[in-house]
């Protein structure tokens, strides 16, 4: 089969990025222009603010990948875009800008679905092998679930309330250090002891997970702490808070490990990027026998490397979509 | 040649092809749906008129005020498509298209309602947010209507923009900047 590649657009919340993919495999150009220090003044990502920098800056991106790439679209196979889930305006400004590319150069338009994209990014660079469990940990998801194959989908279980990523992004936020979180509470625990008591996650049998309590609890900790004209060891919190979680991602993994009995665990999204859950992961699979798949840190974060992944498996089976594709915020696999 | 023009500041899409004589035009009714449209109706308007994108030399578009996610829509479709065909592009205000295409020259003003207020332009001059426009009764408010041919005749008078530079005019601030 002659080579395919993809040109792939990601707009879905707060980074505008556009890659060229070789057979869902190479990545062979990549930008992603982050719009992370607008938000931060904010504390979080402001949806209207994002679009508007996401059209600002969408032909600026697909400019700088293409001369990377030393490439034009005319040489693509296909183009591909995030359609769901997301932020709607953001959404909206790459959809069209796919749109348009695939009009002016008649090529085929493949929708992507962002989740999809997450876990495909474990197939940049080699291949995800099936039966497998899916991990996906991100601002927006905790989701696990179970495929057979490429493509199949079975959920597990998923949050009941905030993602771990919300949920980081939160404590982070009571704890005053600036946005996004993740990150910021790795680098504080690094410095604190697992010496404050943090409630029992969600214990209920099930693969479901519940990031509200501990939230709660963190602010509540911090809330009396005040009353009384002190304050908390942040790092400590930090420490513990992030501890309390990682335990609950692990060993509600083991557990669907064991339940359906496969051999390969996928993890990806934007959480995957934290050392502390990748190295608790990765133990608990060799633990229980089981090869882990986990993307390079800048592939876990959003990136349209991943969607160009997840398009190459819809380009095969000649999945392509309409030019009246509408953006959902909402979207299950 | 022909020049492409888009509207998607409102709840009517308008995508026309003019070449200074004919003028081909689709008008779609639309809430909350623009994404659905806008490409498909560019494309078969190409079609149904043995037109393919090749055929455009320019492209004119409405930049706002309007609705935000509207016209992010069609200004993305323009700017893709003026990057990729390397033709230039111009925007025109929504407000300045309405005023062009109305037929009587007096007093008058180009007003957009938004759920808090109004996008107002005084005789193609600065355009402005006001809550309230009880101050302007002498002005005769233009329909908010757009004239393609009119507005593409005028927009020989307007300077091209690089297409990595087309923004939205939103006239209005974001909660966040304010």
């Amino acid at each position: 089969m002659k080579d395919v590649y993809i040109l792939a657009i990601e707009s879905s919340c707060d980074e505008t990025s556009v890659s060229i993919v070789k057979n869902g495999r190479d990545d062979i150009a990549t930008t992603v222009n982050s719009q992370i220090d607008v938000h931060t003044l904010y504390g979080g990502v402001v949806p209207e603010l994002a679009s508007r920098l996401h059209l600002e800056n969408i032909t600026l991106v697909i400019d700088k990948t293409l001369k990377k790439a030393n490439m034009s679209v005319e040489d693509m196979s296909a183009i591909a875009v995030t359609y769901s889930p997301g932020l709607l305006g953001s959404l909206l400004v790459g959809l069209e800008a796919a749109k348009a590319l695939s009009l002016v150069y008649n090529k085929p338009f493949i929708k992507v679905n962002h989740m999809m994209g997450h876990i495909a990014a474990n197939n940049i660079g080699r291949e995800l092998k099936y039966p497998l469990v899916s991990l996906v940990i991100s601002g927006g998801h905790t989701d696990l679930m179970y495929m057979e194959k490429e493509g199949s989908i079975k959920y597990l279980g998923r949050t009941l309330d905030d993602a771990v990523g919300e949920c980081f992004d939160k404590v982070a936020r009571i704890l005053d250090m600036p946005y996004p979180g993740g990150p910021n509470v790795e680098k504080c625990a690094e410095n604190g002891k697992n010496v404050v008591p943090m409630p029992k996650l969600l214990e209920d049998g099930s693969l479901n997970f519940s990031f509200s309590g501990i939230k709660s609890h963190v602010n509540n900790l911090v809330h009396n702490a005040k009353q009384r004209g002190g304050s908390v060891v942040k790092e400590d919190v930090a420490c513990s808070f992030q501890i309390a979680v990682t335990d609950s991602l692990v060993s509600k993994t083991r557990q669907a490990i064991r339940e359906t009995g496969v051999k390969y665990l996928s993890i990806a999204g934007g959480v995957a990027a934290s050392s502390f859950i990748r190295e608790k992961l990765t133990k608990m699979c060799e633990e229980e026998g089981v090869k882990v798949f986990i993307p390079e840190k800048k592939y876990c974060t959003d990136n349209a490397t991943m969607i160009g992944a997840a398009a190459y498996m819809l380009y095969k089976n000649q999945e392509f979509s309409g030019l009246d594709v509408n953006a959902s915020s909402q979207g299950d696999l | 040649m022909y020049t492409l023009f888009l509207d998607t500041h409102g709840s009517e899409i308008i995508v026309s092809l003019f070449d200074g004589d004919r003028l081909f035009q689709k008008r779609q009714e639309s809430e909350y749906s623009h994404a659905k449209f806008l490409c498909p109706m560019i494309d078969s308007l190409l079609k149904e008129n043995n037109l393919t994108v090749k055929n455009i030399n320019e492209i004119v578009v409405i930049n706002g005020p309007g609705s935000f996610t509207g016209l992010r829509i069609g200004l993305s479709v323009a700017k893709v498509m003026a990057y990729s065909l390397n033709i230039p592009i111009k925007v025109i205000s929504t407000l300045k298209a309405c005023l062009i295409s109305d037929e009587i020259d007096d007093k008058k003003m180009a007003v957009i309602e938004d759920n808090k207020g109004y996008y107002i332009c005084i005789n193609g001059l600065d355009e402005k947010y006001v809550e309230d426009i009880s101050s302007y009764n002498d002005y005769r408010v233009v329909p908010e209507k757009i004239d393609v041919r009119k507005v593409i005749n005028y927009s020989k008078n307007i300077e091209t923009v690089n297409s990595h530079l087309v923004r939205a005019n939103y006239v209005k601030l974001i909660e966040a900047e304010k």
